[in-house]
């Protein structure tokens, strides 16, 4: 997973194909230590092509606890396929998904 | 001291004389007085004798009193012969043997004697006794019980009457017959009454093409009640089906919906009545080659599936109809094809019981219909009433219903592809994979890539559930069928390993951020069908349909 600060914003981006039960546990155990100081997290899913119940599961887990310290998380460039899945559980209800980078980063800045 | 001797041996003789005198008065008072009128004139008055006879010849050494009046004969000369005579045709064989072995072990048996034109009931239980000259001899205990007899077969008739009146009020009131034959499947349907009137219920209805409704149902308890009972929801699903069919503007008539229709007419009555029935009602179409059912708490309905060679067991979630005011009812879909058969029943075949209490059970059912797989529907039918009446012994408690359904046309335009896979959870990304490309070369133009990918996560959840529920078993293989048509396509997943209830999912809540619970209701929410059946041999196949064309579970 490539981690980096932009404009003050910790942007991580998993270098996965799939979101699932068989990667869901990595994906956790990376992402948690390395949001836990940040206070604007954005989760970049252009690698990403398939995310399955348990990956959504620990997406739903970095998202808490990130809202649970005070913090502010976004989801950008997730793919068509992704998306489905995102609207199917109606994720939008609790965290802000755009499109591109830029437009994530732009809130982020706000 | 001789007088002394010769006083002490007169007094001992004296003593003896005294003692044996007394012991032979006490004897001849005690002895019975057989020869005594009033003795014989009650004995004569028992319809009941005691005889001894010769094991070897049956030749009669004694009678009591009662025998003249028994046989209507003296017993001096009377011998196995004589009684030969006399005794019912049908009853002799076993008669004889039971003399035959009686010089050596006890006996019963029943036997007819027909004496002046009347026919009594003898019952006779015979013991062995050693006699002179190592001569065996058999002390028979004869017992007339033709009043008894008399009323149980009148009880016997009376209750035969009842069946019969039972079988007419069922076959009038409770069973239909299809009206046509069909070119794509055969059909068949039986039952066969138990000692008492049943609820059973059977019925077809024609749905034009190579289309059949049908149901059968079972109704709680025996007797009038349940026939009526029986009866009333037949006539509830009749009306319903034809007030729907009836309403203006409705294109489409689903099972569902006549389930629901009838309930709103039957439900309340039956729960103020307290009481209930189970109930599949299913629907055949030949030419799409589709199983539409709604199960009310009935039996499984058994598919045999010949790509397979398996059966499996499909059951709905519905409770029984009475036991709620109101459900909402869940239709299934299965695809079915050439060569398959399907099985629906009554818990009276599966509880048939064998002398030791063992009952015949879903297993031996399952097992049956494999390995007759071959048999035309009526085949089936009568094999599984043969088998089943064999193991209970033709005592049956309940009533043996039956309708098999056997597909004889290949369904047009049929793709079916399939892989076998390792139960291992490393399948999870071939299995996905698979059916993608499935879903690439033959659903490209017929699903939008939106549902495409709900299709996807839907199988991936699916293959996740089996693989996280099972325990991994590189020696073992799991089974991914892809099968489409003009109308449907099916995703099926077949493995080793254990059948839990994949109906039951909530809508999650993800405000609240529930992180888990979504698997089963993305599947449920992407496909029109889920079926998970159990089958024989550990094995569990979860099929899920995706109807092509505008129709849509909900």
């Amino acid at each position: 997973m490539t981690v980096e600060t932009i404009r003050g914003a910790l942007v991580m981006k998993p270098d996965i194909k799939h979101l699932d039960t068989l990667s869901a546990g990595d994906f956790s155990s990376d992402c948690g230590p390395a949001a836990a100081a940040a206070d604007r997290v954005i989760l970049d899913l252009s690698l990403v092509q398939f995310v399955d119940s348990t990956g959504l599961g620990a997406i739903l887990n970095l998202v808490r606890d990130t809202i649970a310290r005070g913090a502010r998380i976004a989801i950008c460039c997730a793919q068509p396929s992704v998306k489905v899945l995102f609207r199917m559980v109606q994720l939008t209800k609790l965290v802000t998904i755009f499109d591109t980078r830029e437009l994530a980063l732009s809130w982020a800045d706000n | 001291m001789p007088s002394a001797i010769v006083i002490a041996a007169v007094t001992t003789i004296a003593l003896a004389a005294v003692s044996l005198a007394t012991i032979l008065s006490w004897r001849q008072k005690t002895k019975l007085p057989l020869d005594a009128p009033e003795f014989q004139d009650f004995a004569g008055s028992l319809a009941m004798t005691i005889v001894i006879i010769e094991a070897r010849d049956g030749r009669v050494l004694y009678a009591s009193p009662g025998f003249a009046a028994m046989f209507d004969a003296d017993p001096s000369g009377f011998d196995l012969g004589t009684l030969k005579t006399m005794v019912h045709q049908d009853d002799m064989d076993n008669l004889e043997s039971g003399l035959r072995a009686g010089g050596e072990q006890p006996f019963e048996t029943e036997f007819r004697l027909e004496t002046k034109g009347e026919t009594h009931w003898l019952h006779l239980k015979g013991f062995p006794v050693p006699g002179r000259r190592k001569r065996r001899r058999i002390v028979l205990w004869i017992e007339d019980r033709s009043t008894r007899k008399t009323e149980e077969l009148a009880l016997v008739q009376a209750r035969d009457y009842e069946v019969a009146i039972g079988a007419r009020i069922q076959q009038a009131l409770l069973l239909g017959q299809p009206e046509r034959q069909y070119t794509t499947f055969q059909l068949a349907s039986m039952t066969l009454p138990s000692q008492k009137i049943d609820g059973d219920f059977i019925d077809f209805f024609d749905g034009g093409d190579e289309v059949l409704d049908l149901m059968l149902g079972d109704v709680m308890g025996k007797g009038i009640p349940a026939a009526l009972t029986g009866a009333a929801a037949r006539n509830a699903l009749t009306r319903a089906r034809l007030a729907l069919s009836d309403e203006p503007g409705r294109s489409s008539l689903s099972v569902r919906d006549i389930v629901g229709a009838a309930e709103k007419r039957i439900a309340g009555k039956l729960m103020h009545l307290k009481t209930f029935f189970t109930l599949v009602y299913g629907r055949i179409d030949g030419t799409e080659g589709l199983f539409r059912f709604v199960d009310c708490g009935h039996t499984s309905i058994i598919q045999y599936e010949r790509r397979s060679g398996r059966c499996w067991r499909l059951k709905g979630a519905n409770a029984p109809m009475g036991f709620l005011p109101e459900q909402d009812y869940v239709e299934y879909t299965v695809p079915v094809d050439e060569g398959d058969l399907l099985f629906l029943y009554s818990d009276g075949i599966t509880e048939a019981t064998d002398s030791e209490g063992e009952q015949f059970g879903d297993l031996r059912l399952l097992k049956l219909i494999r390995s007759n797989s071959l048999l035309d529907a009526a085949e089936l039918l009568e094999k599984i009433k043969q088998i089943t009446f064999s193991f209970a012994s033709g005592d049956f408690k309940d009533d043996v219903t039956g309708i098999s359904i056997r597909m004889v046309k290949k369904i047009g335009n049929l793709v079916s592809l399939s892989r076998t896979f390792v139960q291992t959870l490393d399948s999870l990304h071939p299995i996905r994979d698979f059916f993608d490309q499935c879903l690439g070369e033959h659903l490209a133009g017929s699903l939008s890539a939106e549902t495409q990918d709900s299709v996807l996560i839907a199988i991936g959840e699916a293959a996740s559930n089996i693989f996280k529920h099972n325990a991994p078993d590189e020696h073992r293989h799991c089974a991914a069928s892809f099968r489409k048509t003009d109308s449907w396509v099916a995703f099926s997943l077949y493995y080793h390993g254990v059948d839990y209830d994949w109906q039951e999912w909530t809508v999650p809540r993800v405000e609240s951020f529930q992180t888990s619970g979504y698997g089963l209701y993305l599947i449920g929410e992407v496909m029109d069908s889920v079926t998970v059946s159990p089958g024989d041999d550990g094995l569990v196949r979860i099929c899920m349909l995706l109807y092509l064309s505008g129709e849509r579970r909900r």
